[in-house]
């Protein structure tokens, strides 16, 4: 049976926050609750959400850089989630993370051959020594640099450029999925674009898969085949790019895409703001029911008595709201 | 307390804000370094201006002078800022403090660092009022829960009483916005009031700030690099690029046709939500650095139009349209014959 690259079911971090009262129970914190996604080879997913909605610990609970407290991960076929330290070790070759600040993310005490050849002295069978050198520089030139620039030391590059040299060591391993957490928000809008190209053209080139995740809308959009939008630990919306910003179905991301600033003056006259009331609220507040529910502007009974599930309806898309406006949808709903 | 109509120099027909050749040099090892070079603008009452531009264009670095708020040394700063005709640079120590607060306010980016963590808000917005006003605290206190009502935080006269902690990013940033319209300014420098802010969030600031704009009369300096936030707030907007201003208009009219290179450029750059193009215009390289300027137009080496010329010198910024400037030699050539082909 055909496997994605990636598959994530019911993905659930929880931490134990210790509670003021002498001898109360701890408090349960769901960073990331109950998130299903596949990603296929080659293919580009879009996480967005504000911050504190869990798309960073999501990330990180991919590549077990934090251990999830539930859920299944199934990456090549495998069990990754079950993998022992060495299986998981050389598991890790295939996934590469790509952090936000370029400044902090490279060793100042490393030139940027060394940053990048580390990969080899960690994974000594994927290259012979003697080769180091050359596929370094091949990789700087991939990635927009110049071969002059391996014994050069990373302050003495731009951000931009850092970023680029932490994407010539994430390509190092030759890895099959690459995290890229928050990878352009730090850059100058006329430097984010070239980044933004850069991921593109190397995804057309190797055929890696891009997890993207961004609160910025726009580049979502722009890179992204499809699109997930976190709220508080879950997946509120999810499906084809296109038609998520076209014609989302949750009303938190049709508040967020409305939200996102537009610079045609005739297409902004043309949309209609929705100003969701109030900021999201603490997760520790755990109330039964829909998790937006204190936001919705469609609020109605059930969604303070059931939570809803992410349900899949028409064109692969994803909807965890009881009125998303699809009639098939409501009825079997109903059914059930 | 001195009222800003008695400080010399006052007149009532001047413009609010006037900036004529703002320089703002800091002097460092490598040599002078230009942060700011010959920064003029106007701003009205009422008026929203965005400025925009990268890191290092020196937007900030502008701002922070006219309130005179860059030390010198070790920045040297020359030329003219007019408040209701009362020139700021180089004034006394107390000419700015009459005009800091109830002429121009100032609200910085990062609001959760620009409070006091350790003072109540209530304490903090009605500080400047108190020391200002020679007003006790308990009306001070009343003060300050009529202001945060004015930014909209809910549930105000609870809410005075705690401490930033308590409070979200959005929220911290309206209790600087309330501080600032203590005295109930003229002006509001609003230096990337946003950029810290979650997209819904930032909707809700950007709305306050319009309605605050348009209700009190209140003008607007926005500073931003996001180009989405400029084309929804700004009456006017100032592109500066390496410490200089490139091209000045009036929003729309910029936008939708720019009149400098970089200025289109930029536009090219950025994703918009509301289409998708395969492939984002890029700006080859990366922005100058300031204590190695190119000879000529700073941005020359990034430009795909540069020629010849444009490495002689340095290009003004001189009028290219109705209530429009552009600092391009070129701008003939590239934009206007463009336009007539089409």
């Amino acid at each position: 049976m055909f496997e994605p690259l990636l598959s994530v079911k019911n993905l659930t971090k929880s931490y134990l926050i210790p509670s003021r009262g002498f001898l109360s129970k701890p408090l349960k914190l769901k960073a990331v609750d109950g998130v299903s996604f596949s990603v296929a080879a080659g293919e580009t997913l879009g996480i967005v959400g504000e911050s504190g909605c869990g798309k960073s610990t999501l990330a990180k609970c991919l590549a077990r850089l934090v251990e999830p407290t539930g859920g299944q991960v199934r990456f090549k076929q495998r069990d990754f989630l079950k993998l022992g330290a060495e299986d998981l070790r050389q598991a890790r070759r295939d996934i590469q993370f790509i952090f936000q600040d370029p400044y902090s993310s490279l060793n100042p005490h490393m030139t940027v051959a060394q940053i990048i050849s580390e990969t080899w002295v960690v994974f000594p069978d994927l290259l012979p020594k003697k080769a180091w050198r050359d596929r370094a520089s091949e990789l700087v030139q991939l990635v927009g640099l110049d071969a002059s620039d391996l014994d050069r030391y990373p302050h003495q590059f731009s951000g931009g450029q850092r970023q680029r040299i932490g994407i010539a060591r994430a390509l190092a391993s030759e890895p099959k999925l690459l995290i890229c957490d928050e990878a352009v928000s730090a850059l100058d809008v006329s430097v984010q674009a070239q980044v933004v190209n850069l991921f593109q053209d190397i995804q057309d080139r190797t055929g890696v898969a891009l997890i993207f995740i961004a609160h910025d809308l726009t580049i979502v959009r722009h890179i992204a085949n499809r699109t997930a939008v976190m709220y508080l630990g879950r997946v509120v919306e999810e499906g084809p790019s296109e038609d998520i910003f076209s014609n989302p179905e949750h009303p938190y991301s049709k508040a967020l895409i409305s939200a996102a600033p537009i610079l045609d003056p005739n297409i902004r006259a043309a949309r209609e703001i929705i100003n969701i009331s109030g900021e999201l609220p603490s997760p520790l507040e755990r109330t039964a029911g829909c998790k937006f529910l204190s936001r919705c502007w469609k609020a109605s009974d059930i969604c303070s008595s059931l939570e809803p599930d992410l349900e899949r309806f028409a064109s692969q898309r994803g909807v965890a709201c009881h009125h998303a406006g699809i009639g098939a949808y409501r009825t079997d709903k109903k059914g059930k | 307390m001195i009222n800003i109509n008695d400080l010399p120099g006052y007149d009532d027909a001047a413009p609010l804000l006037a900036v004529d050749n703002l320089c703002v040099t800091f002097e460092s090892f490598e040599g002078e370094v230009a942060a700011v070079d010959g920064v003029s603008f106007t701003v009205n009452p009422g008026e929203t201006l965005c400025i925009v531009g990268e890191s290092g264009s020196g937007k900030s670095a502008s701002q922070m002078a006219i309130l005179g708020l860059l030390s010198t040394p070790p920045a040297i700063i020359s030329g003219s800022v007019r408040f209701c005709g009362i020139e700021l640079v180089h004034a006394p120590q107390s000419t700015l403090f009459t005009v800091r607060g109830s002429g121009v306010s100032m609200i910085f980016q990062d609001a959760i660092t620009s409070l006091n963590p350790s003072l109540k808000v209530g304490f903090q917005i009605a500080e400047v009022f108190c020391a200002r006003t020679g007003s006790d605290r308990a009306s001070g206190r009343k003060y300050a829960i009529e202001l945060m009502e004015r930014v909209a935080i809910p549930d105000a006269s609870h809410r005075v009483d705690d401490y930033p902690f308590q409070f979200s990013g959005g929220m911290c940033q309206r209790i600087m916005i309330a501080m600032a319209l203590a005295l109930n300014p003229k002006i509001l420098i609003a230096d990337e009031p946003t950029t810290a802010l979650d997209v819904t969030v930032q909707r809700q600031v950007m709305e306050l700030l319009k309605s605050l704009s348009k209700n009190a009369d209140l003008a607007l300096v926005l500073i931003t690099h996001d180009l989405g936030v400029a084309a929804e707030q700004a009456d006017k907007v100032m592109v500066m690029y390496a410490g200089r201003t490139v091209e000045t208009g009036l929003t729309d009219a910029v936008f939708a046709k720019p009149y400098h290179p970089y200025t289109q450029a930029l536009l090219s750059s950025m994703p918009d939500v509301t289409n998708n193009f395969n492939r984002l215009g890029i700006i080859s390289g990366s922005p100058p650095v300031l204590t190695k300027l190119p000879e000529g137009c700073s941005f020359r080496p990034r430009c795909q139009f540069a020629a010849p010329m444009c490495r002689l010198n340095r290009p003004q910024l001189f009028v290219s349209g109705p209530s429009r400037a552009s600092a391009c030699l070129r701008v003939n050539d590239i934009f206007k014959k463009k336009s007539s082909n089409v």
